[in-house]
């Protein structure tokens, strides 16, 4: 058990939330502002940054200097260049989180030394390292990352009854992303059975939409294209977001934005009526992406949908009746209510807090692998190793042999990603193995071997059956790994051979890479992918 | 903890083999939760429990598809084995596919008597349908795998006999010692078998021993 304070984490594209466990209370942290931090950053000058609210409100000010949904570029090498100085997305991500964990310090006026932070379902293995790396940045030990949807449940679980298992289903619609995903709730153990999700759909696509409206109206009616006009586009986007919001209470509202422009005929006012009824109609199309979606994780989970228990909605574009209509008439079953789904990704990873500080009854979480993990074969085919959707911690092998006659060395190009071409997909790392027994194409045996343990590291290796050689590689946490072989003028040699076509007598064949060509294949005859062997009998 | 040494998946996880995939699903929870390496708090306890863990998944995923799947065809290698007196086990499988352009199981028969003694269980041994294979339709091939079964058993000869009655006996076959199964491969541009006399109802023979044989009949369409 740490002994220093620790917080749960909702680090969102759009905002932000920290909670905590008090006495036997789990709680959201107020600030100043309310309960919610907008994640969003505004630099006043070197010395001085706004964060949150007050960037919100300062941002119209100073949009060139503003950052927000840098979440969206987590393990990405964006960088942002502002006064001179160049920050990458860890970097902006950790004054938010630092911002979060001051908050909570000065509400509990102690010092909070460790938090667990939650990431969306479907982040890639660097984009979760990349938070943990943003958290290390905010000064403080990032004690586990859970995932939103699974943070969500652990909310859920907490204020039930104990005692029956029940299937639940949690949607969530933020700013810029949609999840979904779908668990198994027994006596302290929370089981994801399935997860998928859309990382560019979200309330901007219906802010979008009502800007898209007022613009097109503004031309019909004015003559006048708004679109070139920077300032009047950022108060009609801010506009758009109130009305959106507003339409979730009322039934209709007006949009009213004076002089959005003024020239040498005098100034321009927009005001014009909306109602909810025409909201539904823009945002119909968006929405309806989301259903596909629930479907395919149903079915990823093996289960109809009169299987779910509960349907919980989490993010604050479920907020929008509409959207709660939507998901009733598809799965049958009013929406549960009674959990926040602003604050409750927040007060599900402070629960997870309080179970590592055993301030609450110890849960077991079995999360999922998000996306498929594989390698390259033959030109460029992902060929999945550990499928999407496999409990973790998980350990899979599969063979392979060579595509060459007497091969001795195969690279070993580790994916993560759904593309069909491994070379669209996140590489994690490269790893040479050697020390194949010299056989011809086709003939070797060569068992790779994924791992995943709890702490989420992956673990490769690689066997050749023949001649007994084994290689293993842990893949570093933050990004990109490779691994030449041992001896570096092996790798010389081939290069040389490579070029100019000479050999030398040298059996051991081309490495891919320069080439586009792989070594790695399955072998004839057993090769298959996903599906295990049956026992027979 | 608890350890399992056996290696059958329904021992592994402690259920009869009637049981319902929602019992399966149950019953998969519960020991998924008992062996949760979070469970433990000593190291080496951690360890144990992630490779019981390993196995209590693979036991899962293998149940499941032995309780979904039923028998394609069964009782064709009854009879041939009667005189054997080595021990038997009930059932083993003979897939034949075809590769290249398209790839398709194209039959898949259960056959009972075949003594097996390379059995593997387990995840390592990935079999089932092949669904892409980088060749083009030029360079079809149909192979026939015999799983699970002892490759010391048999003298095995394989004949194909094409929709136009040709036979086709260059064989090359492997065995694949990782999934213990036989492979026979026929390369049908090897023997000089034109696109279009491709499709059609064709015949596998397989001989036993020099003298018991049976007949596999399996289709290529188009
Ligand atoms: N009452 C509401 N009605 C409709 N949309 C809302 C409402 N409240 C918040 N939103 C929208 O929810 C989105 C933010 O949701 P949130 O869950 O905080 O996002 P994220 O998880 O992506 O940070 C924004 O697009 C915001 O406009
Ligand atoms: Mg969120």
């Amino acid at each position: 058990m740490g002994n220093g304070n620790i917080v749960g984490i909702d680090f969102g594209t759009t905002n932000s939330a920290v909670a905590l466990v008090a006495g036997n209370e789990v709680v959201i942290v107020t600030n100043n502002y309310g309960r919610l931090t907008p994640s969003i950053v505004s630099f006043v000058d070197d010395n001085e940054q706004l964060i949150g609210f007050s960037a919100k409100n300062y941002a119209a000010l100073n949009p060139e200097r503003t950052i927000r949904s840098v979440k969206r570029y987590m393990g990405t090498d964006k960088v942002f260049k502002i006064n001179n100085r160049e920050y990458t997305p860890s970097d902006i991500a950790a004054i938010i989180i630092k911002k979060l964990i001051d908050d909570a310090q000065e509400y509990i006026g102690e010092k909070v030394e460790e938090a667990i932070i939650t990431v969306p379902a479907y982040y890639n293995d660097i984009q979760r390292n990349a938070t943990i790396k943003a958290g290390k940045k905010a000064g403080i030990k990032v004690e586990r990352i859970i995932t939103e949807p699974t943070a969500a449940a652990l909310a859920y679980g907490f204020t039930r009854t104990q005692g029956e298992e029940s299937t639940i289903l949690v949607y969530d619609l933020g700013g810029g992303t949609f999840d979904v995903t779908i668990l198994k709730l027994q006596e302290g153990f929370f089981k994801v059975l399935a997860t998928d999700g859309d990382s560019r759909l979200g309330g901007d696509d219906f802010d979008q939409k009502i800007v898209d409206f007022i613009v097109k109206r503004f031309q019909n009616e004015e003559g006048v294209d708004l679109r070139t006009n920077t300032l009047a586009m950022q108060k009609i986007l801010e506009t758009s977001e109130k009305i959106k919001i507003e339409l979730s209470d009322r039934k209709t509202t007006e949009i009213m934005i004076p002089f959005i422009i003024a020239d040498s005929n005098g100034t321009k006012n927009i005001n014009y009526k909306i109602t909810r009824v025409q909201f539904e109609e823009m945002i119909k199309d968006v929405i309806s992406r989301t259903v596909p979606m629930v479907f395919n994780t149903l079915n990823a989970a093996g289960l109809e949908k009169e299987d779910i228990d509960r349907v919980i909605l989490v993010g604050g574009s479920t907020k929008i009746p509409f959207v709660q209509k939507i998901i009733e008439m598809h799965l049958g079953k009013t929406p549960y209510k009674n959990i926040n789904p602003d604050e409750c990704v927040a007060l599900g990873a402070a629960i997870a807090a309080g179970i590592k500080s055993q301030q609450i009854k110890k849960s077991i979480i079995r999360d999922v692998l998000p996306q498929p993990l594989g390698t390259d074969i033959d030109d460029d085919v992902m060929d999945v190793i550990l499928d999407r959707n496999t409990p973790l911690p998980a350990r899979h092998s599969k063979i392979y042999t060579t595509t060459e006659d007497f091969q001795t060395e195969i690279s070993i190009m580790i994916y993560q990603g759904t593309s069909k071409n491994a070379s669209e997909n996140q590489i994690l790392g490269e790893y040479m193995f050697s020390g194949i027994e010299k056989k011809p194409a086709k003939v070797p045996s060569i068992e790779i071997t994924f791992k995943i343990d709890v702490n989420g590291i992956l673990n490769v290796s690689a066997k050749d059956h023949d001649s007994g050689k084994e290689m293993d590689w842990t893949v570093k946490r933050d990004g990109f790994t490779k691994s030449l072989p041992e001896e570096d003028n092996n790798r010389k040699n081939t290069d040389f051979v490579e070029r100019t076509g000479i050999s030398n007598n040298d059996t051991r064949m081309r490495i891919t890479e320069s080439g586009n060509k792989s070594n790695l294949s399955l072998p004839p005859g057993s090769n298959f992918p996903t599906t295990t062997n049956r026992e027979l009998q | 903890m608890k350890k399992k040494t056996t290696d059958n998946p329904f021992e592994v996880l402690g259920i009869a083999k009637t049981v319902t995939l929602k019992e399966l699903d149950r019953a998969y929870a519960q020991l998924e939760f008992t062996y949760h390496p979070d469970n433990y708090s000593s190291e080496s306890e951690k360890f144990e429990a992630e490779e019981m863990l390993y196995k209590i998944d693979c036991a899962y995923r293998s149940a499941k598809e032995i309780i979904k799947s039923e028998p394609v065809e069964q009782g064709i290698f009854k009879n041939i084995l009667k005189t054997e007196d080595k021990p038997v086990t009930p059932k083993a499988e003979v897939v034949i596919e075809r590769s290249g352009g398209k790839a398709e199981i194209l039959k898949s028969y259960i056959c009972e008597g075949i003594r097996k003694k390379f059995f593997f269980f387990g995840e390592k041994y990935p079999s089932g349908i092949r669904t892409e294979f980088s060749g083009s339709d030029d360079e079809v091939y149909l192979y026939l795998k015999i799983k699970n079964i002892d490759r010391t058993f048999f003298d095995l000869r394989i004949e194909w006999i094409s929709p136009f009655g040709e036979s086709f006996q260059y064989i090359t076959n492997r065995f694949d010692q990782f999934t213990g199964s036989f492979i026979f491969y026929c390369w049908l541009d090897l023997f000089g078998v034109k696109k279009n006399n491709l499709y059609g109802n064709w015949k596998v023979k397989i001989y036993f021993n020099q003298k018991e044989k049976i007949e596999l009949p399996f289709k290529i369409s188009q």
